[in-house]
């Protein structure tokens, strides 16, 4: 009975716990390269994130091996040669939303949004801090954005023969659509 | 003579260019007619992975993996690709297969509880473990 007791004391926590929290296992980011010789896409949905709708606090997570390419070779050299998913099959971003106080979550509306924090590629970590969007639509959040990063920052290495194909900026789209916990 | 090593010369280098153009324009291969690197049932291959997952990477990551399992729910993502998701006896996470063709699975007509064996190739794990360009193994 003192055990039961304990539990319904609990169960109102946990709930509000829950309900503060919103998550995706299929999220996407992908990614573009754009040189005059080759344009490159690449594309990932199955991005796992996590979003704290009581801190802001912002979690993403990617395999690099689940980025798909058009063609066969660029996949395998993406892998095998660049960013050694063997070595660093993860990805990562753990930040947060700056201006999250800002944010009405039980209105409808475009948010601005600033986002901070570190950014996990090829085993180097770099802090970044780029602009997104938030999107709350009849209680459901999306999250998106667009930002550049450079390949030379993360120690990825472009052999020179594939130099003038691959961008030195490569655009990362992010797109994300969150439920409930 | 030397017109003759000329035009050898000439085919040798078309025909090497035909090739390298064809290698590197090469799409995905398809899953279906290849033999699995491993054959596994997805409480299993969540377990291996849930409990060492550098272990588990080095036997899995990028390879062919057939995975038995029971069907938790069929998932459209943003892009039209579809996902099976096998339950792993694990209440934190499950085997997720996706896949790019998704006409086997429509004509499947697959039910969730349903006993399904699925390839694809192991991206690794994160609150899930992920199979990607997957197909239906006929059973």
């Amino acid at each position: 009975m003192k055990k039961l007791s304990l539990l319904f004391l609990f169960i109102p926590l946990i709930i509000t716990l829950n309900a503060q929290k919103y998550m995706t296992r299929n999220g996407y980011i992908g990614f573009y390269s754009s040189t005059p010789l080759e344009d490159i896409q690449a594309d990932n949905h199955q991005v796992a994130s996590i979003l704290d709708a009581e801190t802001g606090d912002l979690v993403f997570q990617v395999l690099m091996r689940s980025f798909q390419f058009e063609k066969k070779l660029m996949e395998e050299h993406f892998n095998e040669n660049y960013v050694e998913s063997e070595k660093f099959p993860k990805s990562s971003f753990d930040g947060k939303i700056l201006n999250f106080g800002d944010l009405d979550l039980g209105k409808d509306g475009n948010y601005d949004v600033m986002v901070e924090g570190d950014l996990t590629i090829h085993g180097v970590t770099r802090s970044i801090k780029e602009k997104g969007t938030i999107t709350i639509s009849e209680g459901n959040i999306k999250a998106g954005s667009v930002f550049i990063v450079k390949p030379e920052d993360f120690d990825i290495e472009i052999p020179g023969v594939v130099r003038d194909k691959i961008a030195k900026e490569i655009e990362v789209t992010v797109d994300m659509k969150y439920d409930m916990m | 003579m030397s017109r003759n090593v000329i035009y050898t010369g000439l085919a040798v280098v078309l025909v090497a260019v035909i090739v390298g153009i064809y290698f590197y324009n090469l799409g995905h291969k398809n899953l279906k007619n290849k033999a699995p690197d491993v054959v596994i049932t997805a409480p299993e291959l969540f377990k291996t992975f849930s409990s060492d997952e550098e272990y588990a990477n080095e036997i899995y990551l990028n390879k062919i993996v057939e995975v038995f399992g029971v069907l938790e729910a069929i998932e459209v993502n943003q892009d039209s690709t579809m996902n099976l998701v096998l339950v792993s006896t694990d209440p934190l996470g499950n085997v997720i297969c996706t896949f790019k063709d998704t006409d086997d699975i429509k004509k499947a007509d697959l039910e969730k509880g349903e006993d399904v064996a699925v390839k694809g190739i192991c991206s690794g794990m994160l609150m899930d473990v992920l199979l990607n360009n997957c197909v239906l193994v006929e059973k």
